[in-house]
């Protein structure tokens, strides 16, 4: 019986939990579906008068939303699978190979963990201006094809992959690449993935970059369209900014939702920001 | 695809990128960058903007990309200073004139001036939407989407306050009074604020408040802060009595919050930007008027908002740049621009026009904005000045909290910011 009311208690504290953290996204729903009379009232109401489809409708109007979807999912697919591939390498040399300056190099991964966009960015730009890459899609992946953050995610779960697991690999002649391929990366699959999906976020959202270097509107991606619904100094269209987030956002939720578990555990594992 | 196929790709893309010398019939095409914002509903307005600049000049054409805000459109042409990549026009805020004009980003538009009719040119603008678009002796920028803070103020709550819902206060001591009868509290909590001055990144504000008072706030040649300066102390101390010794203002509301509040009845007076004309119009359920900024010892609101400014190098191109400027900020477009966004007409010929008439017609209460125009003063610049901004905002922030004691705690900060300016 105590169990029980426990067990209800805990629930309920969850339950609490999970609604301040759903709040939010409940409002972001239901503003977008508001008509703009009804974004500010001295009460908050909680569900719109009338559902305001057009919303959606005008915000997909505002700017070249179907350009940008296509960019978008172009770039972050490019990004992530380059990131796979390259840190993928990495990480194998680093947690499997023994060679001179590993810790060296280790360190460095480490270390490029902690820079921030803003100390790199401009001469990372210089460096696409002389291969005369600005405003391409070269410009917005380039840049981002190693991954010191996957590099040390995936080195973490190649190390526990067991040493008597590679030796008996070694006897079937399964070395090098093709024990990376057929041994490590499957064996490591949950971080694969919960890799792939952070770096697919962050890059699906990455907003400071794709602006630096382009300039027309073919190759910019869905957060620069977001932004153009944000105000200088004035205020903005609440209903269709919440309306554009809501479209820009879903397809991130889905994926989340269909994959969260995988999500929660890279998390657990580094306690790291991608 | 094999390597000899991408080579030839190669070879034919330079051969194209080489063969086509200065083609006579090709229009110039320029590139010009704005941050502007509005549900695309502005981009839409400058690119209509653009195209009707096209068609009235066949042998131009201008490309708008939109730049984000101000910071990231500072620091992208920071970036394309050093790859050699700038555009040939873009609107940057206005306090980044000496920034551009010293890294030698911005050209100086004297000699188009000159050959536009100098002084006669000049005189098209208010004299005081200029004095923003100066660095070191040269004009860099002339005005385009400009702002002044004016004050909003709910005339409902006005009348049942027993105040004159058409006077609206014009010097501090009527403001204290009108905010005291203004502010109702229901025990603890305040029902509503009598006054709230929203706090943003350009401390707008404080430059108002230290104007009004008859004070400066940066050493004429930009190189020292004067916020210990008896006005601009005094003007401080206002700020921190209204907020915790008359109790009528409430210590922080952050830039963005203050509208929302105002059209909810939490706040029956708020300074804000002009451009929020439009937002207020949209929202607001009660009757609302605007009022000038009340003075201590003389009217004088802080000017903001974005300049056009020149980065062409090459003589056709800059002809072609200027052209657009010139054109952009004529009377006919300025009042265009100003009806569609909120923004100030900065050609003062702008308000003759019938479209600018029918505009205060329908809303009378812009001619508070007009009104104040001529006294209005410059946004504190220099290209050094921006991490004295930032010591000034959480100056301000720790006073208005009664955090620190003011006298010391500015001249600390003083200090800092000379030093910090000094470092650049």
């Amino acid at each position: 019986m105590t169990r029980a009311l426990a067990r209800a208690a805990l629930y309920a504290a969850l339950l609490a939990l999970a609604a301040l953290v759903a709040m939010p996204m409940y409002w972001l729903v239901i503003s977008a579906f508001k008509s703009s009379d009804e974004i500010f009232t001295a009460t908050p109401r909680w569900l719109p008068a009338a559902l305001e489809w057009r919303n959606f409708g005008r915000a997909w109007a505002g700017a070249a939303f179907g350009r940008y979807f296509l960019n978008s999912i172009v770039v972050a697919l490019a990004i992530v699978f380059l990131q796979l591939a390259t840190s993928s390498l990495a990480a194998y040399a680093l947690a499997r190979r023994r060679f001179v300056g590993r810790g060296i190099v280790l360190l460095a991964v480490i270390g490029a963990l902690i820079i921030p966009i803003q100390v790199t960015f401009l001469a990372n730009f210089i460096t696409l201006q002389h291969l005369g890459w600005l405003d391409s899609y070269w410009a917005l992946v380039a840049p981002f094809t190693a991954s010191a953050f996957g590099t040390f995610l995936l080195r973490q779960a190649f190390l526990a992959v067991p040493e008597a697991m590679e030796d008996a690999a070694r006897l079937d002649r399964c070395t090098g690449l093709a024990f990376l391929w057929h041994f490590l990366l499957p064996l490591s699959r949950p971080t694969v993935l919960a890799f792939t999906l952070v770096a697919l976020v962050t890059h699906w959202n990455d907003y400071f970059w794709p602006l630096i270097v382009t300039n027309r509107d073919e190759i910019r991606t869905l957060p620069i369209g977001l932004a153009m619904f944000v105000t200088q100094e004035m205020m903005s269209d609440w209903n269709l900014l919440m309306a554009a987030t809501l479209f820009v956002a879903a397809p991130m939720l889905i994926i989340f939702f269909l994959t969260q578990r995988y999500f929660i555990r890279s998390h657990m594992h580094a306690g790291l920001k991608g | 695809m094999n390597i000899r196929h991408v080579l030839w790709g190669l070879l034919a893309t330079a051969a194209m990128a080489c063969g086509s010398p200065a083609g006579a019939a090709e229009p110039v095409r320029l590139s010009f960058w704005y941050p502007v914002d509005l549900g695309g509903g502005l981009a839409k307005v400058i690119d209509g903007l653009a195209a009707d600049f096209d068609k009235a000049h066949p042998d131009i054409q201008v490309t708008p990309t939109y730049t984000g805000s101000y910071d990231t459109t500072l620091q992208k042409i920071q970036a394309a200073k050093m790859a050699g990549t700038l555009p040939d026009v873009a609107v940057t805020e206005i306090s980044s004139v000496p920034v551009l004009g010293a890294l030698g980003a911005a050209q100086p538009l004297d000699a188009m001036i000159a050959a536009e009719g100098g002084k006669g040119f000049l005189d098209k603008f208010w004299p005081s939407m200029l004095l923003n678009c100066v660095y070191d002796g040269k004009v860099y920028g002339i005005p385009f989407q400009r702002s002044t803070p004016v004050m909003y103020y709910n005339k409902d709550a006005f009348k049942a306050a027993g105040l004159d819902p058409d006077k609206p206060p014009l010097s501090w001591d009527e403001l204290v009074a009108a905010a005291e009868k203004l502010t109702r509290r229901e025990g603890e909590r305040v029902a509503q604020w009598g006054l709230e001055l929203p706090l943003e990144a350009f401390n707008w504000f404080y430059y108002a408040l230290v104007y009004a008072n008859g004070g400066e706030v940066l050493s004429p040649d930009g190189t020292k802060v004067l916020w210990d300066q008896p006005p601009a102390l005094a003007a401080l101390g206002f700020w921190h009595d209204l907020v915790n010794k008359y109790k009528v203002t409430p210590a922080y509301t952050p830039w963005n919050d203050g509208p929302q509040e105002f059209v909810a009845g939490k706040v029956a007076m708020i300074w804000h930007s002009t451009g929020s004309q439009a937002f207020m119009r949209q929202n607001v359920k009660f009757a609302w008027g605007l009022g000038r900024l009340p003075k201590e010892t003389q009217f004088g609101p802080p000017s903001g908002g974005g300049n056009l400014m020149l980065y062409a190098t090459d003589p056709a191109r800059q002809k072609a740049a200027w052209s657009f400027i010139a054109w952009l900020s004529d009377a006919k477009q300025a009042a265009r621009w100003s009806i569609a966004s909120g923004y100030l007409a900065t050609n003062i010929a702008s308000w003759d026009l019938p479209e600018m008439q029918a505009l205060v017609k329908e809303h009378p209460e812009v001619l508070v904005t007009k009104e104040q125009l001529p006294d209005a003063k410059m946004e504190p610049a220099s290209a050094k000045y921006a991490p004295a901004r930032d010591i000034l905002n959480a100056l301000i922030k720790d006073v208005l909290a009664d955090k620190v004691r003011l006298e010391p705690a500015v001249k600390e900060a003083v200090a800092n910011a000379n030093a910090a300016m000094a470092k650049q």
